[in-house]
């Protein structure tokens, strides 16, 4: 049955009492039909109106069925399009199927045909439906692998937000400190200041007495300027420290925070790398030295830069907590977490190292697997290799992959061609992704 | 040396700058000792103990604010333990109560004025728990 508003099909055939009777038959199923009776007036109707049925008989003046086919086909791509032709031209038909046409029919003399007619209308109108529905859903898709990626990033955010609070009031506790001493330390300073100037002023009169003497000295004690004169600098140019920390903290999390670019760009991976460093030290600094080795002459590669910051920071938080439960068995107080950049050839590498417990054989083919985790509940939900993976591989045409020694450590190679990859990117998640969601 | 009570404290943190700072600010009032790591405080107390008031930074790498009290605990019962911590979480709070059993819990960042009244409080706490006890303070201080 058609649908409302009225399905509108454009009917070609040169004999006019037929089109009359395909006309009357379909309207009376509630289509809503133009006649044509050549082929060039049929291409002519199709240019001006929408039609969501088209059907041609391969028999026409002017244009048969085939190459009025493929004129429409020159204006994109067919709408449900139905070919009638005459017995024996079975073979018309077959390349009008090719052509992307949905259905045909073969003309009996008796005009039987026409009853059949309605059946193969809406037969192509429901194929035409779940092409539709595949393209919609498809489309989805992408959206939801994309609030995935979105999800988890701001998952592992929200995990290191009280590292990231901590590292943040740290500095903020001392500049406050520092201020209030600097405060008070100028007021100090300016009574000392003011009885210098009396003193001063008594010494341009030759009017010196002792008693002011006596207090200026009184007070330069009392405030004990040399501590003062040593502490002042340091105060201040420790809170201007502190200052550039909690400044270069935010800047790290407002480059993980944008939604993310949907265009690659130019990046530079050596500072994404700092960045990352920065915004995971809370998560590193008290179980691991942090060593970086990056290449000075890398060059930028072209990438998603949210993307590729989101697999780095999965790979070093993952570092740090391999390494924290290695000192545990170990009894030692640090390990070493290093981070390497190069150049080889027309790809850029980076590799995190971990002095951590290592991958054991039983788990090393899951690691890559959505939600697969060896942590407790709350930890960690596990998405962060499988992400990564789907980042690298699909996204970057790169590769990502790791070295390991149980009870020693674990290395992950990542690599991605520094030009980008040269095709869109086709739409073959993980498999293992689209499964998850 | 320290007159009976005993009134000096020791700052415990494993950041220099806030060991520095807090000198700063709370010289003048207070008889300020630091320690820039676990180890060092458990050092300091054992060779230069008792203190009145301990103040640790719950965040330190190898041993935590919270164990480093629960330690100064055995080795000083009386002392005074206050826990200093830039990530105020309810676990924290939790543990610092149950586990290191301290006396004030002080967020950072922290006013001046605030690390002051919780020290004086400390201070005073002290005081009163040794007066009760009648134990002198004084019986282990060999030197400043």
């Amino acid at each position: 049955m058609p649908e409302t508003p009225p399905c509108r099909v454009l009917y070609m055939e040169d004999d006019a009492a037929q089109a009359r009777l395909v006309q009357k038959c379909l309207e009376r199923e509630g289509y809503s039909v133009d006649v044509a009776l050549d082929g060039l007036a049929g291409l002519g109707c199709y240019g001006e109106k929408p039609y969501q049925v088209v059907v041609v008989d391969q028999t026409m003046p002017l244009l048969s069925g085939l190459e009025v086919i493929r004129g429409m086909l020159a204006r994109g791509p067919l709408p449900p399009t139905i070919m009638v032709t005459g017995t024996g031209s079975e073979q018309m038909a077959v390349e009008a199927m090719k052509l992307g046409v949905s259905d045909y029919l073969v003309k009996d003399l008796q005009g039987g045909f026409i009853r059949l007619l309605p059946l193969t209308i809406g037969r192509a109108l429901a194929q035409q439906r779940l092409l539709e529905e595949k393209q919609q859903a498809e489309k989805d898709r992408k959206r939801m692998e994309q609030e995935l990626f979105q999800a988890q990033k701001l998952e592992s955010i929200g995990q290191l937000a009280a590292g990231i609070a901590h590292e943040i009031n740290t500095p903020i506790q001392y500049i406050g400190d520092n201020h209030h001493f600097l405060q008070d330390a100028f007021a100090d300073l300016a009574a000392l200041m003011s009885l210098g100037d009396r003193l001063l002023e008594a010494a341009k009169q030759s009017k010196i007495a002792e008693d002011l003497v006596r207090q200026l000295e009184s007070k330069r004690n009392a405030i004990e300027l040399d501590y003062l004169t040593q502490e002042i600098p340091k105060a201040i140019r420790q809170s201007l420290e502190g200052v550039e920390r909690v400044a270069s903290i935010v800047g790290a999390m407002k480059e993980f925070s944008h939604p993310g670019c949907q265009e690659k760009q130019a990046v530079d991976l050596n500072h994404a790398i700092q960045s990352t460093l920065t915004i995971s030290r809370n998560e590193w600094k008290y179980v691991a030295d942090v060593n970086t080795d990056l290449d000075p002459l890398l060059p930028t590669v072209h990438c998603l830069p949210t993307e590729i910051n989101q697999v780095v920071l999965n790979v070093v938080v993952n570092a740090a907590h391999a390494v924290a439960d290695a000192l545990k068995a170990r009894q030692q107080t640090r390990g070493t977490i290093s981070v390497r950049t190069r150049r080889d050839g027309s790809w850029a590498e980076i590799r995190v190292e971990d002095t951590g417990t290592g991958i054991p054989e039983a788990v090393q083919s899951r690691i890559f697997d959505p939600f697969f985790t060896t942590k407790e509940v709350g930890q960690g939900s596990g998405q962060g290799l499988a992400i990564a993976r789907s980042i690298i591989v699909d996204r970057h045409g790169g590769t990502i992959r790791f070295e390991t020694a149980a009870g020693e450590g674990t290395t992950f190679i990542i690599r991605l061609p520094i030009e980008g990859r040269p095709s869109p990117e086709a739409s073959t998640p993980a498999a293992s992704v689209a499964a998850s969601s | 040396m320290c007159l009976s009570p005993c009134v000096r404290i020791l700052l415990v943190d494993d950041e220099p700058n806030n060991l520095q700072a807090y000198r700063r600010i709370l010289r003048r009032q207070f008889q300020i000792e630091t320690a820039a790591s676990a180890r060092e405080a458990l050092e300091a107390v054992r060779q230069r103990g008792p203190y009145a008031v301990v103040v640790a930074d719950a965040r330190m790498p190898q041993m935590t604010g919270i164990d480093l009290l629960s330690e100064i605990r055995q080795l000083a019962p009386g002392t005074v333990r206050i826990i200093f911590t830039g990530n105020a979480d309810q676990q924290t709070v939790v543990d610092a109560f149950t586990r290191g059993q301290v006396f004030r819990y002080l967020n950072k960042p922290c006013s001046p004025r605030a690390l002051a009244e919780a020290l004086q409080a400390g201070l005073a706490a002290y005081a009163r728990q040794a007066a009760k006890s009648g134990s002198r303070s004084t019986k282990s201080e060999t030197s400043v």
